[in-house]
Parts: C-alpha cells; structure tokens; sequence
C-alpha cells in the first residue's frame, strides 16, 4: 500500500547519502525529491530524474524553509489536501509493538497515519516518532497529542499557516499549530529511523549549525525558537551543548475533534501487515 | 451651559454578539473619562450600531456629544485629535492608545446563542475562527477526552506493557577473576562490553532478519 497524499524529500549536498530516498526506493513509496538547480547532475546520476523537483532558487541561506514552503505550494497546486515531508536523514522506517521494533518493508505505516490522521478536523501535523526516542520496553501509549512532530511530517494543505524563521522549524510550526487550538499527532506505533543529526554530510542544518564560522550555531538555533515562543521555551544546556526546552503542558486540553461520520472500527485491523522471518519466509 | 447631547436617531444592535462585561464597561467609561473620545463607533444607513455598542452606551451615560460623518465605506474615516500628542510627556495620547486595546480585549464576552442563530442564519464566520475554535466556542469544549488506546481502535496492533528492570543492582568486582567467577554463577558470558546483564537471561533478538510485510509487497 502506497499514501494517498504526496511525499517529498527535501534534500541538499546529500546525493551520495541520500538515505530518506533510498529507504523509499527500498519500500516501493512513490515520491519526490527536493533540490536545488545546482545538484541537478549529482542527483539525477542516482536518482530517476522524474522523482527529482527543482528548486527555483538557490544557496539563499536560509536554511530550508523556503524549499519547504515551496513544497507546500507545489501539493497545493497538485490539489493534495495534505502531504507529507521528510528531512533527507532517514535511514527506513519501523513499527513497535510487543516491545520489539521491526522494520517495514512498504509504504502502509503511511496509509494508516494517513488514515488516522484524517479521522480528525483539527490534526494539520502528524508524523512517526524517532526510533531512538520510542523506549522499547516503556509502556507508551500508540501516539503522543500535542507534541513537536519532525523530520516526517504529514501536514495540512488548508490551513493558512507557513513554515518559517532559520532554525527549529519544526517545533516553531507544532507550537504555532498548538498555540491556534490545533492538535498534533506523534506516532510511537510508527517510527521513522533517523540518524542523529550532523551525523550525515550535508543539509541545510549543518550550515546553520557553524553560523559565521562558529561550532557552536546552537545557541541561536535556541535563542531564535526562544524569542519566537518565549512564553514555552527555555534554554539549557546539557551534554555540554545548548539546548531549547519546551513546556508542551498549556496544549494538554487541545483535543481532538472527530470528522462528523467518521465510523471508527472496533478491534485490531494490522493493514495485512505481518511479521516474516526474511531467511526462510516464516512468520 | 454644556451642550445637551443629541441620540436621537441612533440605535444599539439587540442582536450583537458580544455582550461585554461589567470591567469592560467601567473601563470603557473610565477611558471617555480620562482620555477623551478616541476611535469612532460605526453605524449602518438606519443609524443601528454595528460597532461600538458599548462605547456608545457609556458615551451617552456620561453625556458626550455625537458628531455623525457619512461615508459609504469607500474611504478610511480618520478620527484626528487635534489636542493629543504621542511625545507629549503627559502620556495621555499614549494611555489613550492602550485603553483602546485594553477595552477590546476586557469587554468582549460572546453571546454563543447570538452566534450560533447567525451561523444558522447562513451568516459565514470561517475567516474569523478556525472551525475547532468554532466549535469549541459554540460547544464549550474544544473536543473529546482521549484516551489513546481507545482512540486507537481500528488500527494495526500496538500492545506495548512496561517490561523495565524490576530492579538494577550495581555489582562491584575486585578482579576479572571475580567476574569470571560471577559469569559462571549465573550463567552467562560477561565481555570487557558487557554493561549490564538480565537475570533470568534474556537473549537480544535478531532483528535485521525480521521484517514487517503486506501481502502486496
């Protein structure tokens, strides 16, 4: 099964690692990939050229959200009621139950975000948690409300809200949805494999992260979300390095509000997903 | 002898959506009081107030005169006073200006029945409220409680109970002869990488040879 609502890739000096596109070839998700004109010829050598949207600019550091809402402009303009993108960092993506994560071979962990999503009028922001901050032998609950979602998000199409500032765009943008009456959904079901960030060579966060020269861009990354949200955010530091800190408490009563006629079924349905043994076959 | 003020002709709105409050409309009075008239009230052709009802009401409670300029909306009336200054040290242009945003926020209580008879009436409110603060407005609660395990009802299996160590104990050793001597006791190798064991063993999974799969894939 493959998603209803488009998926790009935002990428950039990542033709190489190009880890979120080769997760994607691997499960069959049709998608595009997002770059600048610069990268045509290193992207389009590993990538078939017809998954490949480029850019009308260029090197404007500022990070990416101008590639951002240029993606959210173009599912606009392909009619989308939503879409879905994902930082290009991802390396698969991984169902949790039973205390054990596994990995997924196809795009139906998207369908049934999708699905679930749409079960709701007011959820614009949805995504898979990461694989390393979903404990394993926690009891968790299927998915978090009204948390920061990020680097695999479904969003929204018909809400007036765009991405901005240079940094922290994805908590920026859950907070102003928060902040607006909105919920967002953080799946712990479905989790996205996401290699640590500065981890991989390349995007636009390591540009930002040696602002002027600077090792240490992250002190702005958190001093910008703070003079955006100062109201939530505070700045600590921790593993000796600066880190924001976010109150999620005063979103706790924004609550998720059915679609009027939505039926929602009783009992276990797995999307016919089922757990193989790759070797031999068996479950 | 001060000019007696003239209403005639000017109306409230009986169906206005706001019903105010009682500190809004003491400081709405204390702000005529204190600082003047500031921004205008707008009527429609009939004289029926579609904004600044209260104003009007402690406008004529304290006895201030009305001066009605007609336009048809195709330019911005500009209300100027010609005796306030925003430099002046007096501050009061400047208090003027936070009573005109203060009252707005204190005095506005919505008449969710008067809203609600719009609605229905036809009367398009989508570019004011997102429709879940609609809702919460006209429903006094923003949704439902959710209980995500509920919620979760319809969707592939997600059975996650607490399986944390009941209980860590850290276990000093003198010497890797005592580590090896404490391998043997409970049965299991212990490495220079070993960081922690579980008593009953609990052998880590393979797991790159497992895999989710649908039947089309």
């Amino acid at each position: 099964m493959n998603p209803k609502y488009p998926v790009y890739i935002i990428s950039k000096g990542r033709a190489d690692s190009r880890l979120t596109s080769k997760a994607l070839e691997k499960m069959h998700v049709p998608y595009r990939i997002v770059i600048e004109p610069q990268e045509y010829a290193q992207y389009a050598a590993v990538i078939d050229p017809a998954k490949i949207l480029v850019l009308p600019f260029s090197n404007l550091g500022l990070g990416g959200i101008p590639a951002r809402n240029w993606v959210w402009e173009h599912s606009v303009s392909v009619g989308a009621e939503r879409h879905w993108i994902m930082d290009d960092n991802i390396n698969g993506f991984v169902r949790l139950n039973q205390n054990k994560k596994y990995r997924v071979n196809d795009g139906t962990v998207f369908v049934a975000m999708e699905e679930f999503v749409d079960r709701y009028k007011n959820v614009p922001m949805a995504g898979p948690n990461y694989r390393f901050l979903a404990k394993q032998r926690q009891a968790i609950p299927p998915f978090y409300t009204n948390s920061r979602v990020y680097s695999c998000i479904l969003l929204a199409n018909n809400v007036p809200h765009r991405w901005r500032g240079r940094y922290n765009e994805d908590t920026d943008l859950s907070l102003r949805f928060l902040k607006d009456g909105f919920c967002t959904i953080l799946f712990n079901a479905f989790l996205a494999n996401k290699t640590a960030t500065m981890t991989v060579k390349g995007g636009n966060t390591e540009e930002l992260y040696k602002l002027n020269g600077q090792a240490d861009g992250r002190l702005l990354m958190a001093q910008s979300l703070q003079q955006q949200h100062p109201d939530v955010v505070t700045i600590t530091r921790k593993w000796g390095r600066w880190q924001h800190q976010v109150d999620y408490r005063p979103f706790k009563n924004n609550r998720l509000i059915r679609r009027p006629g939505v039926e929602i079924p009783q009992g276990v349905d797995d999307y016919g997903m089922r757990l193989v043994h790759l070797d031999d076959g068996t479950a | 002898m001060a000019r007696k003020a003239d209403y005639s002709g000017i109306r409230p709105d009986v169906k206005n959506a706001n019903k105010g409050t009682e500190r809004g409309r003491y400081m709405v009075e204390a702000s005529l009081r204190e600082t003047g008239a500031g921004r205008s009230i707008l009527l429609d052709k009939d004289g029926r107030i579609i904004a600044g009802n209260k104003t009007f009401e402690a406008a004529s409670d304290i006895g201030l005169p009305v001066r009605i300029v007609q336009t048809d909306g195709s330019e911005l009336v500009a209300v100027q006073r010609t005796d306030l200054d925003l430099d002046d040290y007096t501050g009061t242009a400047r208090k003027l200006a936070y009573y005109d945003n203060r009252t707005s926020s204190v005095d506005l209580a919505w008449d969710v029945e008067q809203i609600l008879a719009d609605v229905n009436a036809g009367l398009d409110l989508s570019g004011l409220w997102f429709e879940h603060e609609l809702d919460g407005l006209l429903n006094g609660i923003a949704g439902e409680v959710v209980d995500p395990a509920q919620e979760w009802q319809g969707m592939p299996e997600f059975v996650q109970p607490d399986t944390m160590p009941y209980r860590t104990i850290n276990v000093h050793f003198n010497d890797d002869a005592a580590v090896q001597d404490f391998a043997r006791i409970i049965g299991q190798d212990l490495t220079d990488k070993t960081k922690y064991v579980w008593h009953p063993e609990q052998k880590p999974q393979k797991r790159l040879d497992v895999q989710y799969v649908t039947n089309e894939s």
